[in-house]
């Protein structure tokens, strides 16, 4: 009888001994995310009042990330979105480190992982922003160049200058996050080429008529007589 | 910095080895030239005649500043000969020297001014004056109108003054005259001319101003540059008629978006280095004008009016996001509106042409885009005005078509106020 009293409650004292023991890092891991969501809300505050100060949001407005958050469905300021980023970025942190003060093998793997991961995710996220920016760039440096030279498709060959860069600023962001390299390779050979051999076929074939008309267009124009005024 | 230091101590000891014996001068006549062989022979006998009949008793040097010429055109300015017996009674007492040297730097118009300022500086003249080399309709009274007002009249900086035909000088008439006037009060007809006189105290101004000559101003921003830092620096200033101004189409090369990127993107890096004498500056006065004004006859010029039309309706379309970046929107509805006329009622109002240009300079003032992409959209607005000038004074006379220039800048001068509260 005593030994089936013991066979009881050996596992229920094993099991009060480990919640014991285990409480305190719960403990420790429910002031973590506490303290993660105070410093994440401080952070937001903070990083939303510094941007605004600094006219972050005109700044962005020029380069054209505003628009692009519009487009994106983001009805956020760039200085509030930037504010909601560092608001997340830190709650993961901190959830990261709750989860480490748990002292389990697997949430440890997990963090570690993370953790490896994040330079990844930074350094291809920035990747993205700057490719952003350098294609916006050149794609409006191409779209005014176009039209000063009277060129009827300004605005298609902006655009399509615009697709091949973030295409190829997608592939380096894929390649960097490790995701299926291999694949984004092949992908990116078969995509890129695949544009340069349709714009080739559309413009050689299927746009013969369309090309035969720009030429003769620019020889006549060449022809022409030019203006004789003296601008200056 | 050490660098930047020594490629100017280089640039000046290769200019100064050019003087070889020549201590003083009292007047320096320099000439500009790239692949000018048609014309700068015509130039060169012009001055040489201009320099002894009004000035003989002074000692005259001409300095060809040349951009690297592949048509011998330093050649012929060195061979150039002119018989001075053919024409006066009398010599000049010190042979006029003729000095030809390749300039350094920045390849452009401003830097050839920059090595000819220089050696007229060493020489520590009392009067410098530059004339384009592609002109042909340089007499030797050129010389003695734009050097008697600086050695008999005690003026600094004499600017040119033409008859033009009413098509020519379309961004001088639509912009940079207006801008300048509205901004500084000083009638100066023709800011980007060509050709200017200066005193030696000028000169020495100019050579102090380092750091603009490696801008656009060693390119076409030369002329604005000259003229603003005449004004801006308190000189004396006046103009001088000199006829008709006739020269050699310019190099097809240069494409008329590059130009007019430097000729207006010196113009508003000069507004914003001068705000502080612009802003409290309310009226406008006439610059004293030297010379006799005649009338003479111009050749007509052809111009493609439906083409500037297209240019300005494909701007339209692609740029009109662009412009709503910085221009306010009732104003790229207003453009918008011009766009879809037709020929016979494209019109672009003064006063629309006026806030366009203002809002630009705000633009550039707020650091609203980059400043190469800024200027080149305003292209196609250019293009827009210039077509609605060109149908507006079709049948007028040259002299019409002026009083329609005098209103744009009366409405430049309305409009100031708004520049002054928004920068």
């Amino acid at each position: 009888m005593e030994s089936f009293f013991e066979a009881i409650i050996g596992p229920l004292k094993a099991f009060f001994i480990n919640t014991a023991m285990f409480m305190p890092h719960l403990m420790v891991l429910v002031v973590i995310i506490f303290i993660g969501f105070v410093v994440a809300w401080l952070s937001r505050v903070v990083t939303v009042r510094v941007l605004s100060a600094i006219g972050f949001d005109t700044w962005s407005a020029k380069l054209g990330i505003a628009s692009l958050l519009q487009k994106g469905g983001v009805a956020m300021s760039p200085s509030q979105f930037s504010a909601q980023f560092v608001y997340w970025f830190i709650l993961i942190v901190f959830g990261l480190a709750a989860l480490s003060a748990l002292d389990i093998e697997i949430t440890d793997t997990i963090v570690s992982r993370t953790l490896e991961y994040i330079p990844r995710l930074i350094s291809a996220g920035l990747l993205l922003i700057i490719g952003w920016l350098v294609a916006s760039f050149v794609a409006r440096a191409v779209l005014i160049a176009c039209v000063n030279a009277g060129v009827v498709y300004a605005r298609f060959i902006s655009d399509g200058v615009k697709i091949l860069i973030l295409i190829l600023i997608f592939a380096m962001a894929f390649e960097e996050l490790h995701i299926a390299p291999g694949m984004v390779k092949i992908a990116f050979s078969i995509l890129f080429g695949g544009i340069v051999l349709a714009l080739a076929l559309a413009f050689g074939l299927g746009g013969r008529d369309v090309a035969r008309k720009i030429l003769e267009d620019r020889i006549q124009k060449e022809e022409k007589k030019e203006d004789q005024i003296d601008h200056l | 910095m050490a660098v930047e230091s020594t490629v100017q101590d280089e640039h000046r000891e290769n200019a100064g080895q050019s003087l070889e014996g020549i201590d003083t001068a009292d007047i320096v006549v320099g000439i500009a030239s790239y692949n000018n062989a048609g014309t700068i022979t015509h130039v060169v006998r012009a001055v040489d005649a201009g320099l002894a009949k009004y000035f003989p008793r002074e000692r005259c040097v001409i300095i060809n500043s040349d951009g690297g010429s592949t048509d011998h055109t330093p050649e012929l300015v060195r061979n150039t000969d002119f018989d001075h017996r053919t024409i006066f009674l009398s010599h000049p007492i010190y042979p006029i020297h003729r000095i030809t040297t390749p300039y350094h730097g920045v390849p452009g118009k401003g830097s050839a001014f920059r090595t000819i300022f220089e050696l007229a500086g060493r020489l520590n003249v009392k009067a410098c004056c530059v004339v384009d080399a592609d002109l042909r309709s340089i007499t030797p009274e050129w010389i003695e109108l734009l050097l008697i007002p600086v050695l008999k009249e005690g003026y600094d900086f004499v600017a040119p003054y033409y008859s033009r035909h009413k098509y020519d000088g379309s961004i001088t008439n639509s912009i940079i005259y207006p801008v300048t006037r509205a901004l500084y009060g000083k009638k100066i007809r023709q800011p980007i001319g060509g050709e200017f006189g200066m005193s030696g105290r000028l000169i020495e101004h100019y050579i102090s101003l380092k750091e603009a000559w490696d801008t656009d101003v060693a390119r076409f921003g030369i002329d604005i540059w000259m003229t603003t830092e005449a004004i801006a620096g308190g000189f004396n200033l006046c103009q001088a008629y000199l006829g008709a101004k006739i020269h050699d189409p310019k190099d097809p090369g240069v494409h008329l978006t590059d130009m007019f990127v430097q000729v207006v993107g010196s113009l508003m890096k000069l507004t914003e280095r001068h705000y502080h004498v612009w802003k409290d500056v309310k009226d406008t006065e006439e610059v004293p004008t030297f010379g006799f004004k005649f009338y003479t006859g111009l050749e007509p010029i052809s111009v493609n009016i439906d083409r500037m039309i297209e240019l300005f309706r494909l701007g339209v379309e692609n740029l009109k996001d662009l412009w709503g970046m910085f221009l306010v929107e009732d104003l790229v509805g207003e453009i918008e509106r011009i766009a879809r006329s037709t020929k016979h009622t494209f019109r672009f109002p003064d006063e629309v042409w006026a806030r366009i240009v203002y809002e630009y300079i705000l633009a550039f003032h707020h650091k609203k885009l980059s400043l190469e992409h800024l200027l080149k959209s305003m292209v196609p607005l250019y293009h827009g005005r210039t077509a609605s000038f060109f149908l507006e004074v079709a049948s007028l006379s040259n002299d019409e078509a002026e009083t329609k220039v005098e209103k744009l800048c009366q409405e430049f001068e309305r409009q100031k106020k708004y520049l002054s509260e928004l920068w």
